[in-house]
């Protein structure tokens, strides 16, 4: 509960339809897309502008209250669970487009507009902002900022922070810092170090960003494989003949079941045991000898059958399996998590198959969709959420995952975050020389540690296993 | 001060691999430094750092010395730390387009070495036989590539490097898609040794084009230039790179006037329509396709002798603001724009018009670094050209991460 004489503080620098104090109002920011982190805040702000955001900082910062920022709450990782109570500061009011500057290709907003409404208000003059999260139709700006988030057309395009030019940054003590902008500057990449610090440097406010030109056309492809390996192999190949595909998806035999069970059966061959997808947009020029080369290498891999979608219709259709894949799993259990890692491409047979030894040892079901082209794996793994046997097994064998993706020499996130998740994963990873050197940066921005404590840097002894067990609730049409 | 008479470097002689400055090593600014290091191994770098901060030497990393004359004249110089010794591909996983290479080696030579899988490193430095990997980075200046993508800071997946009181650190990692940790690595790119060395870097690849079309435009008048890039950035196929040359660049080069070079890289038919679509929209009138080594002669442009020209300016503008940024800078001295970044290195004669090119640059919202000058100009002159707003940010992270103030002093931004 908040103190009396802090809650009329907030009202004095708040319009009182700005502040939630009632257990009702603020339960809903009590986690985010992982809803098995939860912790009530003790208060919720809702401010419109750079300054009332600075005011209530500057309230926390002197009163010594943990504060932390939130967009949608979309996020897979825990990052924005007040998990230290305090003030949740939503930014879903900071809505605005503030400004397109076409000559520039670049547009400035706040921070708390939603993905794909910057690509919808520009698109008439032919341009788009291309990090593309599952969430994009809800997230908001200032999470992707956040999270570094990606989405399948990063493979080519990049993720948030290549898109990133300028912020406007609330500093932890309340003061206003701009940095970057929309030409080079001189001094060290501050844009750069903060996308991807989860909210733990600072309360982004603005931003500037990069619009990317439509691209004329989209060609996709489908090929289903009877061997993942052979799947894998063929991705391979595609990458190394210079094709830079925009997008490289991969769904595996038992979520081609679970999509072909269910209401929206996009078709895919039941004798499948992988699925590929392609997608090439650019320059129509030239596009039908890469898909030409593109069906080669995929017959050459062994693949059953090779089909291009001729127009939107069936492009769609193709996609449909992919992006109905994590709403048709709703079938097999009544919850779902979804794990995120990261192998070395050419290591991605070995590691699926060493997934499922895993789930096989733990009794577990998996089910894997996920970006082939730059190898971040999403173990989908059902369970019953009643059951605190299999919950123990599948934390078990999620944790077994992380480690073998670091043993691939890879990484335990590719586009979800650490959050509170997986802070405790991070010495898998990392020396405790490298997470001191991440304390000490993170400590410059955030000095007195009250942004959102507990957040990506392990904090002493707390371990994965003793953690509850994240769930991620698909909804029909999540596309992760 | 003989190394027998000072016991510090005497003690550093004695436990890394160690040498007196030797004739061929560059100069910073007229400072010679008293002693050279050049550790073997990871450790040995580190072990010298340490060492370097335990006895307060000021220490400035080596590369292949291509860029020293970048930045701020060193408030304190003792040690050169070379990483000539840290050579050599480390793991080159093809099927990735990932490539771990030790901090010490040249970009040229690692690029022949993945040329081999028909694979490179889309970087284009000055000078890249000498310009190695952990100089290019820690410069983190892009070439003549400016989309985002080709500039170091995209490229650098991973790396190990040593901080200044000798702990060895590392951060992002092998795959091209990571987000556990901070972003260190933007950190440390750009930021010219002044925060830590790099020993090892993870860079992604990219396949070798099947084909590169370069088109070398002549126009009259810089605004006919402009009016054609307007209507270039409009295409289906964009270039993969574009520069402008201002007329006395291109009379070196062979042309005439203002020069618009276009190089198109990728799949044939992706490059003939490029250049074909672009010629139709400059008008096509003396539109030729030129060798492709031209965009060396604008690659090495930042490094190459001043000859006459006294000094060399690297102004930066919003891309929009290019072409008008060089059409003010336009008389006294070779110049090429990137007006796809707002990049222009613009050499000079005239030691005079440092403060006439700085007024015209502000007055386009753009910025003027004196990237190269005599050392008695650069410690008088603002070397930077501007102090960013959040400098004093700047100024805590190079507090808290070099306390000692033994890398690279007085070099960097604010004389950091």
């Amino acid at each position: 509960m908040l103190e009396s004489a802090l809650r009329d503080e907030l009202l004095r620098v708040l319009d009182p339809s700005a502040c939630l104090f009632e257990p009702h109002q603020v339960l809903v920011y009590e986690c985010d897309g992982s809803t098995a982190f939860k912790a009530s805040p003790d208060a919720v702000v809702l401010p419109r502008s750079t300054e009332e955001v600075a005011a209530v900082v500057r309230l926390c910062d002197r009163k010594g209250v943990p504060f932390l920022a939130r967009g949608a709450g979309t996020g897979l990782s825990g990052g924005a669970t007040p998990g230290a109570g305090g003030i949740v500061i939503a930014l879903t009011r900071m809505n605005r487009l503030l400004e397109i500057d076409l000559e520039n290709r670049v547009a400035l907003c706040q921070t708390g507009l939603v993905n794909l409404e910057i690509s919808r208000a520009v698109a008439k003059d032919g341009l788009y902002f291309a990090p593309d999260p599952s969430s994009q139709s809800s997230c908001t700006l200032g999470g992707n900022v956040a999270e570094n988030s990606g989405g399948p057309h990063c493979f080519k395009y990049g993720a948030t922070t290549a898109h990133i030019l300028g912020l406007t940054v609330v500093m932890p003590s309340g003061e206003v810092v701009h940095m970057g902008g929309p030409r080079d500057g001189v001094g060290y990449d501050l844009v750069g170090l903060f996308v991807g610090s989860e909210g733990t440097f600072g309360i982004a406010t603005e931003a500037l960003i990069r619009l990317m030109p439509l691209p004329e056309t989209a060609k996709t492809l489908l090929a289903p494989f009877r061997s993942m390996v052979a799947a894998c192999e063929a991705v391979s190949r595609i990458v190394a003949s210079g094709i830079v595909p925009a997008a490289l998806e991969m769904l595996d035999r038992p979520t081609i079941d679970v999509v072909e069970a269910g209401v929206i059966a996009a078709g895919y061959p039941r004798d499948a045991e992988a699925v590929l997808l392609v997608e090439l947009d650019g320059a129509a020029c030239g596009m039908d000898r890469l898909l030409s080369e593109i069906r080669r290498i995929c017959l050459e891999r062994g693949a059953l059958a090779v089909e291009v979608a001729r127009d939107e219709a069936e492009r769609a259709r193709l996609w449909l399996g992919r992006k109905a894949a994590f709403g048709a799993m709703g079938r097999m259990s009544t919850d779902l998590y979804v794990q995120d890692g990261v192998v070395p491409r050419s290591r991605l047979p070995e590691t699926l198959e060493r997934v499922a030894q895993i789930a096989a040892k733990h009794r577990i079901r998996v089910a894997n969709v996920f970006h082939a082209g730059d190898g971040n794996i999403h173990p989908c793994i059902p369970y019953d959420g009643r059951d605190e046997d299999e919950k123990g097994r599948v934390l078990a064998a999620s944790r077994e995952i992380m480690e073998l993706c670091v043993a691939m020499g890879g990484s335990i996130s590719g586009e979800h975050g650490i959050g509170t998740e997986k802070s405790s994963y991070m010495s898998l990873l990392f020396s405790e020389e490298d997470l001191s050197w991440m304390r000490a940066v993170r400590d410059v921005w955030n000095r007195k540690g009250l942004l959102n404590p507990g957040k990506v840097l392990p904090t002493g002894s707390r371990c994965g296993e003793t953690r509850a067990l994240p769930s991620v609730a698909a909804s029909a049409g999540a596309w992760i | 001060m003989t190394i027998e008479a000072d016991s510090s470097l005497k003690r550093l002689l004695d436990e890394v691999e160690a040498r007196p400055p030797a004739p061929s090593d560059p100069l910073i600014d007229g400072l010679s430094p008293s002693l050279v290091l050049e550790p073997e191994s990871d450790e040995g770098c580190a072990r010298a750092l340490a060492l370097c901060q335990t006895e307060g030497m000021a220490v400035v990393p080596l590369g292949g010395g291509t860029r020293l004359e970048v930045g701020n004249p060193p408030s304190r110089l003792d040690v050169y730390l070379s990483t000539r010794a840290l050579f050599g591909i480390v793991d080159h996983v093809e099927g990735d387009l990932t490539v771990t290479v030790r901090a010490g080696t040249p970009l040229e030579a690692l690029n022949r070495e993945l040329a081999h899988a028909s694979q490179f490193v889309p970087l284009d430095p000055p000078l890249p036989s000498r310009a190695t990997v952990g100089g290019i980075l820690a410069l983190g200046e892009p070439g003549f590539r400016r989309r985002p993508g080709a500039r170091p800071r995209d490229l650098l997946l991973g790396f190990e490097a040593i901080l200044a009181d000798g702990t060895k650190v590392k951060a992002g990692g092998r795959v091209v898609k990571n987000v556990a940790g901070y972003e260190l690595s933007k950190l440390l790119v750009g930021s010219a040794g002044s925060l830590a060395v790099i020993t090892r870097a993870c860079l992604r690849l990219r396949a070798l084009p099947e084909d590169v079309v370069t088109l070398a435009l002549p126009f009259s008048r810089i605004s006919r230039a402009a009016d054609a890039l307007h209507r270039i950035a409009r295409q289906a196929v964009l270039p993969e790179a574009a520069a402008l040359l201002n007329p006395e660049l291109s009379k070196e080069l062979g042309w005439e006037d203002w020069t618009l070079l276009l190089r198109f890289e990728g799949f044939r038919e992706e490059t003939s329509e490029g250049a074909e679509e672009a010629r139709r929209q400059a008008g096509g009138r003396g539109a030729e396709a030129v060798p492709a080594d031209v965009w060396n002669e604008l690659r090495d442009f930042p490094a190459r002798p001043l000859g006459e020209a006294e000094l060399l300016l690297r102004g930066q503008a919003a891309p929009a603001r290019t072409i008008a940024l060089a059409e003010s800078w336009q008389d006294g001295g070779p110049l090429v724009a990137y007006p796809d970044s707002g990049l222009l290195y613009s050499q000079t004669r005239d030691l005079e018009t440092l403060a006439n090119r700085r007024e015209t640059a502000a007055l386009l919202g753009a910025n003027a670094v004196l990237d190269r000058a005599p050392s008695s100009l650069k410690s008088e002159a603002d070397v930077f050209g501007e102090i960013p707003e959040a400098f004093e940010l700047m100024r805590r992270i190079k507090e808290k991460l070099d306390p000692a103030g033994i890398l690279s002093p007085g070099r960097f931004v604010g004389r950091l």
